[in-house]
């Protein structure tokens, strides 16, 4: 009897994960492709977070929201494999690859443009405070638990990264 | 009053959520997840039980050395100041190392080092088809990790074991998989489509593979590497 509850609370932890997780890689892929600004870097940090959460889904269950959880993953990855590869001198931290001129709106407005080339100049934090944010409505508070920091952190990171974008944007 | 900088950063962030996910991530299916995720932790165990018990073996093999040269001679005879004969040394061959890297050449360069590798028994001599290799250890399972043109993938090529009863004729039933499981330089980013042909001869496998990148990195282009592996 155990042995079968046992396998049912697997189950049921298996299916929650593909419900809360899996099928929301999407939103996980959009937090990456704001924070590395490439499809395919992107792509390796959902993969990775994926297979993080899953081994560690178990742990997961204290939190209310568990998709925030897997969240947290994902950006931390992001920052931190980053700078790892800058270390190794895969990337120099202001000269990162822009491969998101899609066919989109910024490929024809010349103000997302002069955005997304000034954007390609903030710092990992600064971008990932500013798209947990600006891009994913979270709140300060929130954002800072996602990103491990204080909320002062938080706001400092913000106001950075928009000084940044104001002064270097040069269409109005 | 809202700053014209947030209008313009909500557009972008706009832009950024239309991105459609990568036919990888598109096509991923939970089952093909989790068999991935079980691979990975499977490598991870495998890399790390390896570096473990290579640093045991090491630890052995020098302190099994130093008690060599500090193991003293027998006892010299009474009355004499001639030393006893010297302590024998047990000197073991070193074992020959089998291969452990997948050397890619060609326009996909790179080595990729094998993390996995399960050897067959071969075929049976009786049952080997005309023109086939004499029995041997053939790999059945390889998994490897590597750099291939500077960037991070994972390959696991797999084949029935001709050893087991039914099985099907070894080379229509290799299958393999690359992946990338780690952040990479530039390479070939999504889906890569692998065909794999094996030629064996006794103990050695060659796998022709040939790679399909995604149209956003190799314009459509198919090229081709051969890696080698070698059973002990």
């Amino acid at each position: 009897m155990r042995r079968t509850a046992s396998r049912e609370l697997t189950l049921q932890e298996e299916l929650a994960f593909e419900e809360i997780v899996f099928r929301q890689r999407h939103r996980l892929y959009v937090i990456a492709l704001g924070i590395l600004r490439d499809r395919g870097e992107a792509e390796d940090a959902v993969q990775e977070t994926l297979i993080r959460t899953w081994r560690a889904w178990l742990t997961s269950a204290g939190y209310g929201d568990r998709f925030a959880w897997a969240a947290r993953i994902c950006v931390n990855h992001c920052i931190s494999r980053r700078r790892a590869l800058t270390r190794r001198g895969f990337f120099t931290q202001r000269d990162l690859p822009a491969t998101m001129h899609a066919a989109s709106m910024s490929a024809i407005d010349p103000a997302m443009l002069d955005l997304s080339r000034i954007y390609a100049r903030l710092s990992l934090r600064q971008r990932a405070a500013l798209t947990l944010t600006k891009g994913h409505g979270y709140s300060i508070d929130e954002c800072a638990e996602l990103m491990g920091c204080s909320p002062g952190t938080v706001r400092t990171h913000i106001a950075r990264g928009l000084t940044t974008l104001r002064e270097g944007m040069t269409h109005d | 009053m809202t700053d014209r900088i947030d209008d313009q950063l909500a557009t972008f962030y706009a832009d950024i959520s239309q991105q459609p996910l990568t036919a990888t991530l598109e096509d991923m299916t939970m089952n093909r997840f989790k068999e991935r995720a079980a691979r990975r932790v499977f490598a991870t165990f495998a890399t790390g039980t390896l570096v473990v018990a290579v640093a045991i073996a090491a630890a052995v093999v020098g302190l099994a050395a130093h008690l060599g040269r500090v193991a003293p001679g027998h006892a010299a005879p009474h009355g004499t100041n001639a030393p006893g004969p010297a302590a024998p040394v047990s000197s073991q061959p070193t074992p020959s190392v089998p291969t452990t890297t997948l050397t890619f050449t060609g326009a996909v360069s790179g080595t990729m080092r094998v993390t996995s590798t399960v050897c067959s028994p071969g075929f049976p001599a009786a049952s080997a088809p005309p023109g086939q290799p004499a029995p041997g250890q053939v790999p059945a399972s390889i998994e490897a990790d590597g750099l291939l043109n500077g960037a991070s993938y994972s390959l696991a090529i797999s084949q029935d074991n001709p050893a087991e009863p039914g099985a099907a004729v070894p080379n229509d039933e290799t299958t393999a998989s690359l992946f990338k499981s780690k952040l990479g330089g530039y390479g070939f980013y999504g889906p890569i489509g692998v065909e794999v042909t094996t030629f064996k001869a006794g103990h050695i496998a060659i796998f022709d593979i040939v790679l399909t990148p995604d149209q956003g990195q190799g314009n459509g282009a198919t090229v081709n590497a051969v890696g080698q592996i070698v059973c002990p």
